[in-house]
């Protein structure tokens, strides 16, 4: 079963080529210029042994997994990598999208995204690529 | 971030003005006050609660002890544990730098974890791993500094003498957390019954139902990427990291800097010795330098005529010599032999 979706994966790929197009850099900074901060993890037993007891609250905003993801690697060269071919998705930039299309084909005009062979706009995503697009839900 | 869901309250793009009606409830919640006080002046817990959310929550780079109205409302929620839509804020958040970035070249990412772990969950990770081309170091792996106690310590909030480490404190860890197990190895490209056998397999075996949502719209991690990501992590990768990368071109690089370091030694002592005299060029030098140990492999050239013409007549006289003595040689060997014959 997984094996036919993974076949249809890869055909499925070849179509859709911009899910998996390299992107150019959004901005002028250079990777090495960045600095990415890195989250502290952070150790509610031992804040609780010093009288800070912390827990009731993360868990109160359903932040459990987060904090306790915050314990492990970064790594910085990729997120550097990330952050300089990353684009804001939003309404204005599939606006954008739909008038360059309608640009290149005028009787495009008044038609939907999907007519257009554009995906629809479900929400604000950042896109980067390392690999395709990251999908953020806000 | 986990499965967390994203609702709760979202309250942003406050201004900082002091009309806005939200000051008041901050102020009770933040100081027990109805004016805004100091930093100081708040609690052990609440300054904690401040760190952590400047640290990772909405990490705003700079000093944290002034937080802005956002900051403050958000902070209030946890104080009150109203809950409020984190995910959101952090994603805004992410935007609002990211544009930043772009615009007015901020040259600060935040949520470098948090990214790291997306990245990790879409497969990249593995991906990387799996072809082994890059190490540790190249991808820049770092562990974010621990809160706890200590920090207490630090910030002043506790004495010194009363920090003690346990044994259970939080160790940085690098072992990549467990994919989630619930991330469907299928995307929205899938045909509609494939997506549908595979909920209805992963019901059966798990008892979980996957939601249409949590579908990613793509695979990742697929064998296409793997190319790509080489291809584009090569061109990431400094010239001195790449060359780093590669062991066997740089000894040879440091064998030819040796050899002009020491031709660059020879070449002015011997002008020095020699001046005015006729020109050097560096093998001739060279020669010289070897000549008392090894006259015989000197090429022919540096060889004075008077001494090349000796000792190419030498070497014909010896080398007639030997042709002499070899004809005698077999000369006496057919002699020999005629004898034999003839007797």
């Amino acid at each position: 079963m997984e094996s036919s979706s993974s076949v249809q994966e890869t055909s499925t790929s070849m179509q859709d080529t911009p899910g998996y197009e390299i992107r150019g850099r959004t901005m002028s900074l250079e990777e090495w210029e960045l600095n990415v901060q890195v989250e502290s993890p952070v150790d509610f037993i031992s804040l609780a042994y010093h009288g800070c007891e912390l827990r009731d609250i993360y868990h109160a905003q359903d932040l459990d997994d987060y904090v306790g993801m915050l314990n492990g690697p970064t790594y910085m060269n990729l997120v550097r990598h990330f952050w300089v071919r990353a684009q804001v998705y939003d309404r204005k930039a599939t606006q954008l999208e739909m008038d360059e299309k309608i640009l290149i084909d005028h009787s495009l005009q008044g038609k939907t995204r999907e007519e257009m062979g554009l995906e629809p706009f479900r929400c604000t995503k950042i896109r980067s690529s390392i690999m395709g697009i990251l999908v953020f839900i806000s | 971030m986990g499965r967390r869901a994203s609702e709760g309250r979202f309250v942003s793009d406050l201004d900082n003005s002091k009309t806005s009606p939200w000051n008041d409830t901050v102020n009770k919640t933040m100081f027990n006050s109805t004016r805004k006080e100091k930093y100081s002046d708040l609690s052990m817990r609440n300054k904690m609660l401040l760190k952590i959310q400047n640290e990772n929550l909405l990490p705003k780079g700079g000093g944290g002890d002034q937080p802005s109205l956002d900051h403050r409302v958000f902070l209030h929620f946890f104080m009150t544990k109203e809950k409020s839509n984190v995910p959101k804020y952090i994603f805004r958040n992410m935007i609002k730098t990211l544009r930043e970035s772009q615009t007015i070249k901020r040259s600060w990412i935040p949520y470098g974890r948090l990214i790291s772990e997306i990245l990790h969950q879409g497969g990249i990770l593995n991906t990387l791993k799996e072809v082994n081309i890059f190490t540790d170091a190249q991808l820049g792996t770092v562990i974010g500094k621990i809160i706890n106690g200590s920090t207490l310590k630090h910030m002043k909030l506790i004495k010194k003498e009363d920090y003690t480490v346990l044994s259970t404190d939080l160790k940085e860890s690098i072992v990549v957390s467990n994919l989630m197990e619930d991330f469907p190895p299928i995307c929205k490209q899938d045909p509609v019954d494939v997506r549908v056998v595979y909920i209805m397999d992963h019901y059966e075996r798990t008892g979980q139902t996957i939601k249409l949502s949590d579908i990613p719209e793509n695979m990742y991690g697929g064998a296409l990427p793997i190319a790509k990501s080489r291809k584009s992590k090569k061109r990431a990768m400094t010239e001195a990291e790449y060359v780093e990368d590669a062991p066997e071109p740089a000894p040879k690089k440091a064998k030819k800097s040796k050899a002009t370091s020491q031709e660059k030694l020879v070449g002015p002592k011997v002008l020095s010795i020699q001046q005015e005299a006729q020109e050097l060029d560096a093998s001739e030098v060279l020669d010289k330098r070897t000549r008392s140990k090894k006259p015989a492999d000197a090429p022919q050239s540096s060889i004075p005529k008077k001494n090349r013409k000796m000792t190419i007549r030498k070497l014909r006289q010896a080398s007639l010599a030997e042709e002499d003595q070899e004809e005698a040689a077999t000369s006496l060997v057919t002699r020999e032999v005629l004898k034999e014959r003839a007797e």
